[in-house]
């Protein structure tokens, strides 16, 4: 049986998020047991809703695919053809019955353009370039907005606070093509270091054996350091830019959170047992502020997808976003439907994830 | 006895008894000693926005040119002059254009430059003037190619052609070897100011572009973050005020929109409504909903516990107006931070549309359009993707420095003891 | 002044930077703690007792300017730079807060409270030999050490406070400062709270600066009461002396306003008038005056001084001071 990248990523991400929350039930106390069943089922109406959204949002909305799809200019016989292959001549409540079915079984239907292949082997060779892209990006984001944003409020008021919140609120004000434009103008144009496009150079790309598609992972599994180097260096700028954008918000979060734990008792208290400031801040501070902070990164998750679309396209990524944008531009509405699924289906995932974290790092019963 | 009679005037702090009497200006110009730094960010932020405000509602007043017209040359750099390209004749012939009236007039121009459009171009434009007037002419001069200038200078000074067009810059320094040989009217670059900010690729000025563009980020962000504070808002005061199923499940509803990447779920919407104005209004709009809901919702459920509602309510206040009076009155500062953080974010999100090619027809002066188009001339204009995207910046920056500052300012959690 | 003092606090004054202006929380307050006595403060919110306490240890928000000296085993803690501050705060002179609930760490362990104190100050002590310690000592305070692996909230509040406590002797400071600790405890376990902290101070020989508005809870336990009036202290002396000879016109307010389970029906509880000073511009003179009894002319122009009116009783009040000629002869105005 032939198993797709996708439904190999799928099944593994999918595995490591039930390990997690197996996990945390385990270990966990009974509240947080019952806390944990009531959010896994929390989330089946939550994809449910989205799937049914972004279905009646490409449906019902007045505008018709088929029109959209010829133009005015096609003709009525080409029309109906179109409607009838698409099943759009069902009543609307009969497609949206077949169309959660199809998606259950993690059938995207097949693609309109370039020989009607199925939306899931399409987005198999696309979904590992987005994480390749994503996943590094958060882990910047994160690592050094958090740091920063703690350091800024240990500091609040002082010109290292001003001076760190003025460059996260300019970071967020950039437009994330935009930061990426300017990078390729400097690296890529103006000193000729960095790839502005693409995620590894052709000619080293031929050597390249690919397995899971992360080309990172596949040069080192094969041991291909030319390939490994080729794409780290491809990786730079869009990590940058997405990485660069979303720091501007975990600065910010974390500043206030931090702040917002900097003035309780507790604080006060260890202070005066002598513990050390620096333990104070990072420690009981930070550690406190982590638990509001993990929660507001899991909803930062959908901006840094909302990025990824925009970094993809300004440096020809061929990940998921730039295949929404080039199936748009494509008149492809079946592919469309299908990426947004899918990006709907892994923002629940992960909303659901962040949530047991939560639960699971806050020791005070308040399920 | 009660303890208020017995305070003595002296009680009443000072800075009350100023207060009482400060005017709005005075209050807002004590706010500076109270909040320091996030005060000037709100004040410097709201100079900057009164400015960007009266670009978007009069931008002809600061823009030089109709953004859509050609009005130069195309990809000048900002600063550059547009090049002058002038007839030369001998003294005593042919100084103009119009000195050359026929259909086998031959003019030297040099190969590859863009001497040859220039000539066609204003000869034109000049026939038809003249059959205005009502002469029937043909002012139609072929060119003759020469090499370099120098060649061309040469072949004028030996008669073969009549005149030549070339650089201004170019020629002019050569004339003191052709004494016999003068400059005549200059054919095109009427304009000799340089284009602050340069041109485009078709020859558009890209600072009216830039200031155009203002109108129609502000438009769209606008109308879209008040849309949905109109829809928000009531709903997250009604759902917050009387729980219930129906609340629940708009709850649920409203929470999973919120997760979903608000740019992918524009992106749908745009892709399906089609390019328009009021489309992209909408799409934008959606998205900004739950992000009212939620925080209403939850300030509304907070306040309905708090001890003076209570007693509100033991004192028989009905509930519409515990909650216009009450509760509404809280929710009003956040309301006041979303609004104007959605601004910034809805501007973001309507560059990014534009960039990605939905939303708004191609030639309006946008800034995520410019953004795209500039994309492509990147290696050789820097400034067609830096001004846009600067513009893009600072309006955001704007609106997000005005939300962050009020939400410091406004939050009682982060005040200091 | 009596050799066994232990801390000695001279001139303290402590400003905070308000909206409003510089509020005067704690205004040249001078008097000294003893070795091994309970010392009682008290005083309507607001005061400045709060402010005081923290200031022992120097822990008043970054806002607060602090000037005066607090002499210590014979060094200036106003002197000491962060670090060696840090090293006396936990070890040297301790504190108990109000609020056990939100005084502890709500992610952190108990047992890890106790052993992370512990480690701060005495790093040579190994892990298990700060865990033994910390079962130890909760052990004593009643608590089984089987619950140092519980979180804050899953404890009750008598046993959070109780912890507090522990992590207040766990490095056997000399002196305890305990901020308003019994208010927020049920009358119950007020009651055990304060039992405990009898029989410890006499088991560890402890000092301790109670700091309270709870006059009952003073005259139960202190050995010397000193009372505190809009940031100056108004009247220190022994227990007996302050409550039976009361000199200063405040505290006989104060004293008379507390209620009492035996009160006649018809005996009214005196209402004192007005209301606390505010701070950022206090009155003129004895900040007292606008709401005493028996103001005088001096005491609306000039401060009356902290004076030893009685052997070790001292009192901050015209009525036992030499007035000043130039106010002698004149009348109340009003």
């Amino acid at each position: 049986m032939h198993i797709s990248p996708l439904t190999g990523i799928c099944a593994s991400s999918l595995g490591v998020a039930l390990l997690l929350i197996v996990y945390a039930f385990v270990r966990g106390s009974k509240g947080l047991r019952s806390y944990i069943v009531t959010r896994v089922l929390l989330t089946l109406p939550m994809v449910l809703i989205l799937v049914s959204v972004i279905f009646f949002v490409m449906r019902v909305i007045p505008g018709d695919p088929v029109t959209s799809e010829l133009g005015p200019r096609g003709t009525p016989q080409a029309k109906e053809r179109m409607r009838e292959q698409l099943g759009l001549n069902d009543p609307i409540m009969v497609q949206y019955v077949k169309y959660l079915g199809r998606v259950v079984r993690l059938d995207l239907g097949t693609s309109l353009v370039q020989g009607n292949r199925p939306i899931v082997d399409e987005l198999s060779e696309r979904l590992p370039a987005t994480l390749e892209l994503v996943v590094p990006a958060m882990v910047v984001a994160v690592g050094f907005g958090v740091l920063s944003g703690t350091f800024a409020a240990d500091r609040r008021k002082r010109p290292s606070d001003y001076g760190l919140r003025l460059f996260s609120i300019t970071v967020y004000s950039m437009p994330i093509f935009w930061l990426g434009l300017i990078l390729q103008v400097i690296f890529g144009v103006g000193l000729g270091i960095m790839p502005v496009a693409g995620r590894i150079d052709a000619i080293v790309n031929t050597t390249l054996d690919r397995y899971t598609n992360l080309l990172v992972v596949d040069s080192i599994i094969t041991g291909n350091w030319a390939a490994l180097g080729s794409s780290l260096h491809h990786l730079v700028l869009p990590v940058l830019t997405l990485g660069l954008a979303l720091t501007g918000v975990f600065v910010r979060i974390s500043r206030i959170n931090v702040i917002e734990s900097l003035v309780e008792d507790y604080i006060l208290a260890a202070r005066a047992r002598g513990i050390r400031e620096r333990v104070v801040v990072y420690r009981h501070a930070l550690l406190n502020a982590l638990i509001p902070i993990v929660t507001l990164i899991g909803l930062q998750f959908s901006v840094l997808l909302a990025g990824a679309v925009l970094t993809e396209t300004t440096f020809s990524w061929p990940g998921m976003g730039l295949y929404l944008v080039e199936r748009i531009g494509q008149r492809d509405y079946t592919a469309v439907q299908g990426v947004i699924t899918v990006f709907a289906m892994s923002v629940a995932i992960i909303s659901l994830l962040t949530d047991i974290i939560y639960a699971f790092l806050d020791p005070r019963v308040r399920y | 006895m009660t303890s208020t009679e017995q305070i003595p005037i002296e009680d009443i702090p000072q800075w009350q008894k100023d207060l009482d009497q400060a005017g709005f200006v005075r209050r807002f110009l004590l706010g500076r000693r109270w909040f320091g730094a996030d005060w000037w960010f709100a004040v410097i932020s709201g100079v900057l926005l009164i400015f960007v405000f009266s670009m978007a509602i009069f931008p002809g007043l600061y823009a030089p040119f109709d953004p859509r017209q050609e009005v130069g040359p195309g990809q000048l750099a900002p600063g550059q002059i547009p090049p002058t390209f002038v007839l030369v004749g001998e003294s005593g012939g042919a100084t103009e254009l119009d000195d050359l009236i026929g259909e086998d007039v031959r003019i030297g121009i040099v190969i590859g430059s863009e001497s040859a459009q220039v000539m066609r171009e204003v000869a034109e434009q000049r026939e038809e003037e003249l059959k205005a007037e009502g002469q029937n002419v043909m002012l139609r001069p072929r060119p003759e190619r020469y090499g370099t200038i120098e060649e061309a200078l040469e072949g004028l000074s030996n008669g073969e052609v009549p005149a030549v067009i070339g650089l201004k810059d170019e020629i002019e320094p050569l004339l003191v070897s052709y004494p016999d040989l003068v400059i005549g009217e200059a054919l095109s670059g009427n304009i000799q100011k340089p284009f602050l900010l340069g041109t485009n690729q078709i020859g558009q000025d890209v600072l009216s572009r830039v200031i155009w563009g203002t109108r129609i980020a502000l438009l769209v962000s606008f109308s879209a973050a008040l849309f949905s504070l109109f829809v928000g808002v009531p709903l997250g005061l009604i759902a917050g005020f009387w729980s219930g199923g129906l609340e629940r499940v708009l709850t649920l509803v409203m929470d999973s929109l919120y997760s979903f990447p608000g740019l992918i779920l524009a992106i749908a919407i745009t892709s399906v409504l089609g390019p328009g104005i009021m489309n992209v209004i909408v799409a934008i709009a959606v998205l900004y909903v739950p992000t009212y809901y939620r925080i209403v919702r939850g300030q509304t459920l907070a306040v309905k516990e708090e001890l003076y509602v209570e007693a509100a309510w033991s004192l028989g206040a009905r509930p519409f107006a515990i909650l216009t009076r009450y509760i509404f009155p809280n929710v009003i500062p956040s309301i006041v931070v979303i609004f104007s953080v959605n601004v910034a974010d809805a501007i973001l999100t309507e560059a990014g549309l534009s960039f990605i090619g939905l939303g708004l027809p191609p030639d309006t002066p946008d800034w995520g359009i410019d953004l795209a188009s500039g994309q492509n001339y990147m290696r050789q204009a820097w400034w067609l993707i830096t001004f846009p995207g600067l513009m893009v910046m600072f309006v955001t920056l704007g609106f997000s420095m005005l939300g962050e500052s009020l939400s410091e300012i406004l939050n009682p959690r982060l005040t200091e003891n | 002044m009596a050799n066994n003092t232990l801390l000695n606090i001279e001139n303290l004054s402590v400003e905070y930077k308000t909206r409003m202006g510089w509020v005067s929380a704690v205004d040249d307050v001078s008097m000294e703690i003893r070795q091994g006595e309970i010392l009682g403060l008290v005083g309507e919110s607001g005061c400045g007792k709060s402010t005081l306490g923290k200031a022992l240890l120097r822990i008043n928000p970054p806002s607060a300017r602090i000037s005066g000296h607090l002499w210590f085993h014979g060094e200036d803690l106003m002197t000491l730079d962060d670090e060696a501050m840090r090293q006396i705060r936990g070890q040297r002179i301790s504190m108990i807060f109000q609020d056990p609930m939100t005084s502890l760490n709500p992610i952190q362990r108990m047992g890890d409270h106790l052993i992370e104190t512990i480690l701060t100050h005495e790093p040579e002590v190994g892990k298990e030999e700060a865990r033994e310690r910390a079962a130890a000592l909760v052990d004593r305070l009643g608590i089984s050490s089987n619950r140092l692996d519980d979180y804050p909230h899953q404890l009750s509040g008598g046993m959070r406070q109780r912890v507090m406590i522990g992590l207040a002797l766990a490095l056997n400071a000399d002196l305890i400062v305990a901020d308003e600790a019994t208010t927020s405890l049920d009358v119950i376990v007020e009651a055990q709270f304060v039992e405990l902290l009898k029989e410890l101070r006499d088991e560890f020989n402890l000092t301790i600066l109670l700091i309270t508005h709870n006059i009952g809870l003073v005259a139960e336990i202190s050995d010397r009461v000193a009372v505190m009036y809009a940031g100056r202290m108004a009247e220190l002396s022994d227990a007996r002396s302050v409550f039976k000879e009361t000199l200063h016109p405040y505290t006989q307010g104060l004293l008379k306003a507390v209620p009492n389970i035996q009160i006649d029906d018809d005996e009214e509880l005196y209402m004192m008038g007005g209301s606390p000073p505010d701070l950022v511009e206090p009155p003129m003179g004895c900040r007292y005056h606008p709401r005493c009894p028996k103001v005088m002319p001096v005491c609306a122009a000039e401060p009356s001084h902290f004076l030893e009116s009685k052997p070790d009783h001292f009192v901050n009040c015209w009525l036992y001071e030499d007035i000043p000629a130039e106010y002698a002869d004149k009348e109340l105005s009003e």
